[in-house]
């Protein structure tokens, strides 16, 4: 899942309501922004 | 900032019940932080057994089925792609920079319902607050 939050904080606490983190693991990696990536 | 959650699982933990329960549950948060403004995007993976990893060695192309297994390489990005077929993907897969000195992991995405972006959806939650 890719999202926008403020802080690792927000961060986190999205990752631990994903129902996958009830029995696996969610690993959470800020996203470099770098002003070639298209997706900007 | 934007940041990936990346979902670690035994494949073989839910049975197919749970699985589509897990679905729906995912479909819902994704749409709770659709409207708090947190949601990028996301889906499920189809099962490891259906990857496919591409590298690219002497400018040539090296495609091996099955996931992407070095302990010595980390995650470093990823691309999401819309291509007709698991061919067209690894063409795409192989003009990927790092495909050079490291592997590109294709695995297709499953589509499900629910999630914000979904027509049927977005056409439901509009009618409800019309109507």
């Amino acid at each position: 899942m890719a999202i926008d939050a403020s802080d690792l904080d927000e961060a986190t606490g999205i990752a631990a309501r994903i129902p996958s983190a009830r029995m696996g693991s969610v690993e959470v990696r800020p996203v470099v922004e770098t002003a070639a990536a298209a997706t900007d | 900032m934007k940041y990936m959650l990346m979902v670690y699982l035994d494949e073989q933990a839910m049975t197919e019940a749970e699985q589509e329960h897990c679905y729906v549950e995912s479909a819902q948060l994704a749409q709770d932080l659709n409207r708090s403004g947190q949601y990028l995007d996301a889906s499920p993976l189809h099962p490891v057994a259906t990857a496919t990893s591409v590298r690219v060695r002497d400018g040539k192309r090296v495609v091996t089925d099955g996931p992407f297994a070095e302990t010595r390489e980390q995650l470093g990005g990823y691309y999401l792609i819309e291509a007709n077929d698991l061919d067209e993907a690894i063409g795409i897969a192989e003009r990927i920079p790092p495909a050079r000195f490291g592997t590109i992991e294709i695995r297709p995405v499953m589509e499900i319902t629910g999630l914000p972006g979904d027509q049927n959806v977005d056409l439901a939650a509009a009618g409800s607050t019309n109507g």
